[in-house]
């Protein structure tokens, strides 16, 4: 699904990543952890397609198709979601034109039919219950004046709404107490079927003991030093990341 | 035959010509008219009293599925009888016009305005048992014309009532010049939502005076949306007489290409215990330069008032300006007043935000101004006004 050879990418001439290969099969979970400043979240913005990144070489293919040659928007409506690690506030854009905005790009590039207004509507409710968002939320603009637990169970809301392929969740349990940490895991192991995968960045192991990963990749200035099974993660909780950066 | 402002002038009378001679023309040393060149004005030749035909086609093809209880029709200045409605609860008569409140930085275009007093109509407004809209419309035609048009309206106590000015433009109507004044007389108790729409050719101008006399208990809200023109102008004052008088104002700029646009508004309060909310969006585009000035003035005894004015801008090219000049003096000890300005770019991150949701930059764009502008225009209790207005700056915004 996914195939990422040698990525090198720069930001104001600032090297971050310096080699990344990534090769991620529909069904996988991946799990990305590494230590502050090591191109976590750089790595999630060059695949989401954030331009103020720079890719100096390498190549990503997604779904056999070349990532690079894609707009942020095209990369959305391939299947590529990115849930931020700190979502914008939108002032004066409700929540339902948002998604509805989205929803109907998603059909445009797909050449299909938008769905029904009543659809649309019945659709919202049914994943804002998923995910437990409230329902007054929906009546006011994108993320504001949601609290940091709202504003993440907002992206899980919208990853279930738009239904990607590959979803990155960029330090989503960051600013997340226990209770909204395993609604947003059990949104995300509800949405999990063979035929997507999921990139989940994260520092702390917690995530993981509700979204189980298939594989773990340690991330260290900007290259991914170290894989394995999910119990390289607990190793890593238990060691500390100077047991694995000093080695 | 064209005339200069001057000639015009000197053939209304010795006394129209002793005050013109009186008062400054508007220029760059004059604080409240500094940010735009008014000299063509005054050696320009206009038409003044050539005779053009409108259609009842195109006056009905300008208010755009605007519904009405009753309908004033004006062309060039002069009320059209003939493709009015008026209903009964609609006086109307020819009144000479008189400001209702003398203003202390009057200019050479005031007398200019007021020089053909015989153009004033008189409208009122008398209570009745459903709340009635009324919507003024003002056509302009032929090239380098140049027209005034003065209405005072009496809303009588305890009437509420809706009134939509629209000022537009034929074809036409090229390089011409608009003066036009609204006088707004609220008595007692009455509620008075009045809109004041103009849209006019992008070669064309106007000065649109609004002028509010609110009596006790009342509460006027004006929504000021100078949509297009060369240079648009409008100046809104507020006086308010009587005690627990409360004005809203609301007002979005978005002048683009080759456009000035500008607000100036007044709001005195002389009396206790009144409230002012005042809100005012502008986008700027291009080479697009608007002005909003806006004073809410409290005199000594107008204690226990309460203001809020907020004026917020989005420059979207870094040749567009908007100049932002918020101002309250204050005299009385015993008030609660605020006020407000930002101007700033398009927000990245929530353009960021939404591409990585699909939507396509321009897409973008359009929701986050709309958004922008939504709190404003949403104030506005005529749907079918708003949509109006809606669809002249979605217009704009598409062209992005």
């Amino acid at each position: 699904m996914l195939h990422i050879q040698n990525l090198h990418a720069a930001i104001d001439g600032k090297e971050i990543l310096k080699g990344i290969n990534l090769h991620v099969k529909p069904g996988e979970i991946h799990a990305i952890m590494g230590p502050n400043g090591s191109g976590k979240s750089t790595l999630s913005s060059v695949l989401a397609g954030r331009e103020i990144f720079e890719v100096t070489q390498g190549e990503i293919s997604f779904m056999g198709k070349n990532l690079l040659d894609l707009a942020p928007e095209e990369r959305a409506c391939e299947g590529i979601f990115m849930a931020f690690q700190y979502p914008v506030e939108i002032p004066g854009v409700s929540m339902t034109n948002f998604m509805k905005a989205a929803i109907e790009a998603k059909h445009k590039y797909q050449g299909t039919e938008p769905p029904s207004p009543t659809e649309f509507l019945k659709k919202m409710k049914e994943k804002r219950a998923m995910v437990g968002l409230p329902d007054k939320l929906t009546g006011r603009s994108v993320n504001e004046g949601f609290s940091g637990g709202e504003k993440k169970k907002n992206d899980i809301f919208q990853m279930a709404m738009l239904e990607p392929t590959l979803a990155i969740l960029d330090e989503t349990d960051s600013g997340l107490d226990i209770d909204a940490l395993r609604i947003v895991a059990d949104g995300v192991n509800q949405l999990k079927t063979p035929n997507n995968a999921y990139i989940v960045i994260t520092h702390y192991q917690r995530l993981l003991d509700y979204i189980v990963p298939d594989v773990v990749h340690i991330l260290f200035d900007g290259k991914i030093i170290k894989t394995g099974d999910k119990s390289l993660a607990l190793e890593l909780e238990e060691k500390g990341y100077d047991w694995i950066t000093k080695s | 035959m064209t005339h200069t402002i001057e000639q015009y002038i000197a053939e209304c009378g010795d006394h129209v010509l002793h005050a013109f001679s009186a008062l400054p023309r508007p220029s760059k040393k004059l604080e409240d008219w500094k940010f735009f060149t008014h000299t063509e004005w005054f050696e320009s030749k206009w038409n003044i009293s050539t005779v053009y035909e409108v259609t009842p086609d195109f006056i009905h093809s300008q208010l755009q599925g605007i519904d009405y209880d009753s309908l004033v029709v004006f062309h060039n200045g002069e009320f059209l009888m003939q493709y009015s409605k008026i209903s009964d609860f609609l006086k109307i008569s020819n009144q000479e016009y008189k400001p209702i409140f003398e203003s202390k930085s009057l200019t050479q275009l005031d007398i200019v305005h007021t020089a053909n007093a015989k153009h004033g109509v008189n409208i009122r407004i008398a209570n009745s048992e459903q709340l009635n809209h009324i919507v003024l419309l003002s056509v302009v035609s032929g090239s380098h014309t140049l027209c005034t048009a003065s209405h005072t309206i009496h809303v009588e106590a305890d009437t509420q009532c809706t009134i939509t000015e629209i000022i537009v433009s034929e074809a036409n109507a090229t390089e011409s010049l608009m003066l036009s004044g609204t006088q707004l007389i609220c008595n007692a108790g009455s509620v008075c939502e009045y809109t004041s729409i103009q849209k006019l050719h992008k070669t064309s101008s106007i000065v649109q005076n609004i002028a509010v006399m609110q009596l006790q208990q009342t509460t006027a809200t004006v929504h000021a949306y100078p949509l297009s023109g060369a240079y648009n102008r409008t100046n809104m004052s507020a006086y308010k007489q009587g005690t627990q008088a409360h004005t809203n104002v609301y007002g979005i700029l978005f002048p683009c290409t080759d456009e000035h646009i500008e607000l100036y508004t007044n709001i005195y309060h002389n009396v206790p215990e009144c409230e002012t909310n005042e809100q005012i969006k502008g986008l700027g585009k291009d080479n697009g330069q608007g002005v909003f000035s806006g004073l809410i003035y409290v005199a000594k005894d107008a204690q226990k008032t309460r203001a809020a004015q907020s004026n917020k801008n989005i420059l979207l090219s870094p040749t567009a300006k908007i100049h932002s000049k918020p101002q309250l003096e204050i005299y009385a000890d015993d008030v609660s007043c605020n006020h407000g300005s930002t101007t700033g770019q398009i927000n990245r991150e929530a353009l960021w935000y939404m591409q990585a949701r699909g939507i396509d930059l321009h897409k973008a764009t359009e929701l986050l101004l709309e958004g922008f502008i939504n709190d404003v225009l949403e104030t506005m209790s005529n749907e079918q006004v708003q949509a109006y207005i809606l669809s002249h700056i979605d217009t704009k915004i598409a062209e992005i």
